[in-house]
């Protein structure tokens, strides 16, 4: 029991030493989530390797696979995975509800959509080639973000509920227009199509990194800029205005912060489900809902729990599978975990 | 420190919620807001700090007219506690009362040591300390409300804003937190607008009192002189008795709804 100011300092210091532990521990994770997903693949290479081949000591065969096999897919598994889950957590500070993930917004649908389009008619694919798809699914993440926040909009303003709502609407509708190109597309074009909503990396090279590092970038320091406002909108958002949040304008940079977060990822690794729902829970059951810790921490987790399945996804069977399946394979219990256990938050 | 509210209107598309209220407020004193459900109170609290953007009128806390402030400045000058005291994410209590420093902050500045001891203060000061280690889900209903005024006066606030702090609180919670009200007014100087049901603790703590009828102000004036029989009879359609018993102050008897 707190009864005196050193108490107080006392629980900070407390608080301040889990934080940094749990800090330090998430980054040895990531280094050997790093480790094992350079390492193992169709081939197994030994760490030493790998690290020669790092600092460029390599020998020729061992430093092709993994610097320009390897290393690129590494770096977008950890992009995305520190996008999805980053954009995940503040779409549940932002929608006050635990259960909220990036495809609420319906952006994930609208980039499906928009890599749909260009996979069946080839659109973009004159001028920008071999990157039209992943330009067109970030052309459709914003077209959707924009969609959504229209249709939000009143002469009042705009309620939180009125955009989730309206995000479940506008991800409908783009499903259902995925499905219909699905199903007037021949086989070549459903098989692409099917594989790219699966979500996968085995397609990423350095240029798909490129692609998406600095929308990716720009989205995470935005969000990391607003860590005190969603504190304070996730305990809610008439509690914030009064504690004087400018709550339009922080809902407004959460918004497009996140839609940079998912148009990146999208963009090179198709659809990925979960990650956005299980590592903020993860955190947040470990070292509790303070942004200021939860946003490096869930960065740093997204990265390593993408690295981990896509090590599962390389090494557990003959064959290379898409991440977009394991990580939906331990997902979907996860979501049931949470369906039963917090109840109350989620219809709060 | 002057709190004054010129002739404002408020409106929904559909309803008049407010009309033409006009009262002034100073520091040190405690204004109950009396009147039945839906008659505009906390319409009124939230057209003060600008939560409800007031249709007409305007008010003003020392000649600045708070439409004119930024959303930090608001926070600065007038702390809300709200009837709502919710949380979906386990907060410390700590980490809540916390939050309020932002509005004192700039963008990027971290919390320093002299926030930690005005966070301690506050703590101290609404009866709260005890509990500062704990997460806010785990606090019964009167022990949320003690943090939320906690938050609300580590925003070093000259008004405080409450609307039915005593709601759901047991009798002897309610003293409490009355009491603690009160002394927050005397010793702290603040101007206290408080939103209430509770007549008899109105009558026994408000300095003066608003009552508010279909959005208007029917009567408004020093607690003794305001609260009368007819009243309590044309606000609230009761009988009611008011004396001065010499134990307690002003108190209000409800005798039950009023017999035609």
């Amino acid at each position: 029991m707190i009864t005196t100011y050193e108490d107080i300092e006392e629980f900070r210091k407390k608080s301040r030493r889990k934080s940094i532990l749990s800090i330090s521990m998430t980054l040895v994770l990531l280094v050997i989530s790093f480790m094992l997903c350079m390492c193992i693949g169709n081939y197994t290479i030994s760490p030493q390797e790998v690290l020669e081949a790092l600092i460029g000591k390599g020998d020729a065969g061992s430093s092709t696979i993994i610097l320009e096999v390897r290393l690129p897919r590494v770096l977008c598994a950890m992009l995305v995975g520190a996008a999805l889950s980053i954009a995940g957590l503040t779409m549940q500070s932002l929608f006050k509800n635990p259960m909220a993930s990036p495809s609420v917004l319906g952006i994930s649908s609208g980039a499906s959509f928009g890599a749909s389009l260009a996979i069946s008619f080839g659109l973009g694919s004159t001028i920008l080639g071999s990157y039209s798809t992943p330009f067109m699914a970030f052309v459709m993440c914003f077209i959707t973000m924009g969609l959504v926040y229209l249709i939000a909009r009143t002469r009042y303003g705009i309620a939180t509920v009125t955009l989730l709502l309206a995000g479940v609407a506008v991800g409908a509708f783009f499903n259902g227009l995925v499905s219909m190109m699905q199903y007037i597309a021949d086989e070549d074009t459903l098989a692409a199509i099917v594989y790219w909503t699966m979500g996968s990396f085995n397609k990423c090279t350095f240029d798909s990194f490129w692609i998406s590092v600095v929308p990716i970038a720009i989205g995470i320091v935005s969000l990391c800029l607003i860590h005190r406002e969603l504190n304070m909108i996730s305990a809610g958002e008439e509690q914030a205005a009064n504690m004087g949040v400018n709550v339009k304008t922080v809902r407004m940079i959460a918004i497009v912060g996140t839609s940079l977060c998912v148009a990146g990822a999208t963009a090179i690794a198709g659809t990925i489900g979960f990650v956005g729902l299980i590592i903020p829970h993860v955190f947040r059951m470990i070292i509790g809902p303070n942004h200021k810790l939860l946003i490096p921490l869930c960065v740093m987790g997204g990265a390593v729990f993408l690295l981990l399945m896509d090590t599962l996804a390389k090494a557990a069977f003959s064959m290379s599978f898409p991440v977009g399946i394991f990580t939906a394979l331990l997902g979907a219990p996860f979501f049931i975990y949470i369906l039963k256990t917090r109840k109350k938050e989620i219809w709060e | 420190m002057e709190l004054k509210i010129d002739d404002v209107c408020f409106s929904y598309p559909s309803k008049e919620v407010l009309k033409n209220i006009t009262f002034e407020a100073h520091s040190g004193e405690i204004l109950g807001i009396i009147g039945q459900n839906g008659c505009g109170k906390t319409t009124l609290l939230k057209c003060l700090n600008t939560t409800l953007s007031a249709t007409d009128g305007c008010i003003t806390i020392d000649g600045q007219d708070v439409l004119s402030m930024t959303k930090k400045k608001i926070a600065q000058e007038m702390g809300f506690v709200t009837q709502t005291t919710s949380t979906t994410f386990p907060f410390t209590v700590f980490e809540t009362v916390m939050m309020g420093r932002y509005s004192r902050k700039q963008t990027l500045e971290g919390e320093s040591s002299d926030d930690v001891r005005i966070v301690y203060d506050a703590l101290k000061d609404a009866g709260a300390l005890e509990f500062a280690d704990r997460d806010i889900d785990e606090l019964s209903g009167g022990e949320r409300r003690r943090v939320m005024i906690a938050r609300a006066l580590v925003q070093e606030p000259r008004i405080l804003l409450l609307d039915e702090p005593t709601l759901h609180l047991d009798i002897n919670h309610q003293f409490d937190l009355m009491d603690l009200i009160s002394d927050l007014a005397k010793n702290k100087s603040l101007l206290i607008v408080l939103v209430t049901h509770d007549l008899i603790l109105a009558a026994r703590y408000c300095d003066r009192v608003i009552a508010v009828e279909h959005g208007e102000i029917v009567a408004m004036g020093e607690t003794g002189d305001t609260l009368t029989p007819d009243l309590m009879r044309q606000v609230f359609d009761i009988d009611a008795e008011i004396s001065i018993d010499p134990r307690v102050g002003l108190n209000v008897t409800i005798l039950g709804k009023h017999k035609r």
